[in-house]
């Protein structure tokens, strides 16, 4: 190698010829010293993160280069404080800007949107002119908010199961129910832990698990969505083998048949269709209640991790809290892996 | 137990017309009230007289609704409370029809409500309101929120929900308990209606009744008589069935 390289060199009379010599070997030496490592060692979380992280953000950078010109729209808002019509900026405003132009604090209140009947996050653009609500948790009927609010606790699952552990443990994510039943009293995250699958945390253990999730709810972050395409959403999550596989049928399924929603909060990724809330200002409590470890059909094993969480709206009182904790670690009536619980007792 | 709260006591209210007017000026006081809600539905006072007035309001229109108009001795005690003819007119016609309804046989047939003072003014007299039910002035107070569907009473109705099903002995809730106007046939028990009336209205329902038994008996008389026998079974089965779902669903 270092042959090549002088070769290369004799042309560059001028300089002096030992020193080139010696800093250009050091520098390819280096360079396949990295090549060996990353062939060798198999990829740590952080370097998973931080590559669908800057994918993430070149992606939006480059939507948001798409658009030249400013188009307005028109906005028609039912609602608290008042009902009002508002001139908003096409594919760019969205319905939190909204928001923001309101008196009240309707701005914290409201964790989703309702355009056109549908339901709508708040950091997603308006595409046309449209109406607009907004939902609360102390709405009367608040039921796709509550689902909103289960899937955004998976959501947060895989968060944590992502940099809880230590670098060297691979944290796979299969997947979470896109529709959750918010009776069952337990949101769930499916997760392949490698050789930690087996593994029975004790209590404190999931209290130091459940900690890092009030972390994250303390810092109100927001979550971002994007909509890209199905090959970039390959290569994003090529090492993981269960997304790779169900990313198709995820693209299959949506509107335009190729595209995929993507979910940032913080430097974290991951796919869902729904939903989520508005930020992590909007939750309050947060407990990782039991880990089950589970066998597929397909003699493949993975673990099941069930929480609970609580709206900031809707603090109850400590002992209830605990009577809902107590009951989101059994196992749902309807699932069904339900059998393949390896029991522990 | 009695259908409305009331004070062991009379109230002496030994200002109600003015200082030192004594019982007589106390009756004055409860005649006008009594009348007064008669003929607007809702009134306002100080809260002696307004409490007053709605325990003999009370018993008033029980015994209108009890006795009717034609005993005597109730035209006599009428006529003693309410000022205006026109309202003893009132009383039988209007207010004995609407609150002889089986569901105020348990409730009372008047509502009262505090008023609140201006912050700073707690020194005056405490006021309150009073209104006949199932009046058509706007409501007092608003109803309140509906707070079935957030999310803590959705997870803690299924939680209580659970225990009552896994705990052994299974029932319905209390709240599946049918309302009075659910139940059939009560609308038929009209008080101080005629007799030929009431019987007529039973004759009726007796020969619409015995027809459809006809009808499902001429029906069922092709079916074995067994089938009866194989739905109590059935029936009995699912009760045990509910009853002996075991209580592993419960722990995991």
């Amino acid at each position: 190698m270092s042959c090549c390289v002088l070769r290369k060199v004799r042309d560059f009379s001028n300089v002096s010829r030992q020193s080139l010599c010696r800093q250009l070997c050091t520098s390819v030496a280096k360079q396949e010293d990295a090549k060996n490592n990353a062939l060798d060692c198999p990829k740590r979380n952080s370097d998973i993160r931080t590559m669908r992280n800057q994918m993430f953000l070149e992606e939006k950078k480059r939507q948001l280069s798409l658009i030249r010109r400013v188009e307005k729209i028109k906005v028609e808002y039912t609602g608290i404080p008042e009902d009002c019509t508002l001139q908003m900026n096409k594919d760019l405003s969205t319905p939190y800007n909204c928001a923001m132009h309101m008196k009240s604090n309707i701005k914290t209140l409201a964790a989703l949107a309702l355009v056109n009947g549908e339901v709508w996050d708040m950091h997603r653009p308006l595409e046309s002119d449209c109406s607009l609500e907004f939902l609360r948790f102390r709405d009367s009927e608040p039921a796709q908010l509550n689902r909103a609010c289960w899937r955004t606790g998976s959501f947060i699952l895989g968060y944590i199961f992502d940099r809880a552990l230590k670098d060297e443990n691979r944290v796979d994510i299969i997947r979470f129910p896109s529709n959750p039943v918010v009776e069952d009293g337990y949101f769930c995250c499916d997760f392949d832990l490698g050789s930690l699958n087996s593994w029975q945390p004790l209590q404190e253990e999931l209290t130091a698990l459940s900690i890092v999730g009030t972390k994250l709810i303390k810092e109100s972050a927001t979550f971002e969505r994007l909509d890209v395409d199905q090959e970039l959403a390959l290569e994003m999550f090529k090492d993981n083998k269960y997304k790779c596989q169900q990313i198709p049928d995820v693209a299959k399924s949506s509107v335009t048949g190729s595209h995929v929603t993507l979910y940032k909060v913080n430097d974290y990724v991951d796919v869902t269709t729904g939903p989520l809330l508005e930020s992590t200002y909007h939750l309050f409590q947060f407990t990782v209640t039991k880990m089950f470890p589970m066998t597929c059909p397909e003699n493949s094993k993975f673990v099941r991790v069930q929480g609970i969480a609580m709206p900031r709206a809707l603090q109850i009182h400590y002992k209830a809290y605990e009577l809902l904790t107590e009951r989101a670690k059994r196992i749902g009536l309807q699932d069904p892996y339900r059998e393949s619980v390896q029991t522990s007792e | 137990m009695s259908r409305f709260a009331f004070r062991n006591r009379p109230r002496k209210l030994s200002k109600a017309m003015g200082h030192n007017s004594g019982p007589p000026g106390r009756e004055l006081r409860l005649q006008k009230t009594i009348s007064m809600l008669l003929r607007f539905q809702r009134i306002e006072g100080s809260w002696g007289v307004i409490n007053e007035t709605r325990e003999y309001t009370e018993a008033l229109i029980e015994r209108a609704i009890k006795k009717g108009p034609e005993d005597p001795e109730m035209m006599k005690l009428a006529n003693h409370w309410l000022l205006e003819k026109d309202l003893v007119h009132m009383l039988f016609k209007e207010y004995v029809p609407r609150f002889s309804h089986p569901k105020y046989q348990n409730q009372p047939y008047l509502q009262l409500y505090k008023i609140e003072m201006q912050p700073g003014r707690q020194y005056m007299t405490q006021m309150g309101c009073l209104e006949l039910k199932e009046n058509p002035w706007p409501k007092v107070k608003p109803d309140p929120p509906n707070t079935e569907g957030q999310l803590h009473n959705v997870l803690l109705k299924a939680f209580f929900e659970d225990k009552r099903k896994f705990s052994g002995n299974h029932r319905p809730h209390a709240s599946t308990k049918p309302d009075f106007d659910n139940v059939k046939g009560m609308e038929n028990l009209t008080l101080n209606e005629d007799v030929n009336q009431s019987e007529t209205i039973r004759n009726m329902n007796k020969d619409s009744v015995s027809a459809e038994n006809q009808n499902a008996q001429s029906s069922n008389m092709d079916k074995s008589e067994n089938s009866e026998e194989e739905v109590v079974d059935a029936v009995l089965l699912d009760n045990k069935s509910d009853r002996e779902r075991p209580n592993t669903e419960n722990k995991c």
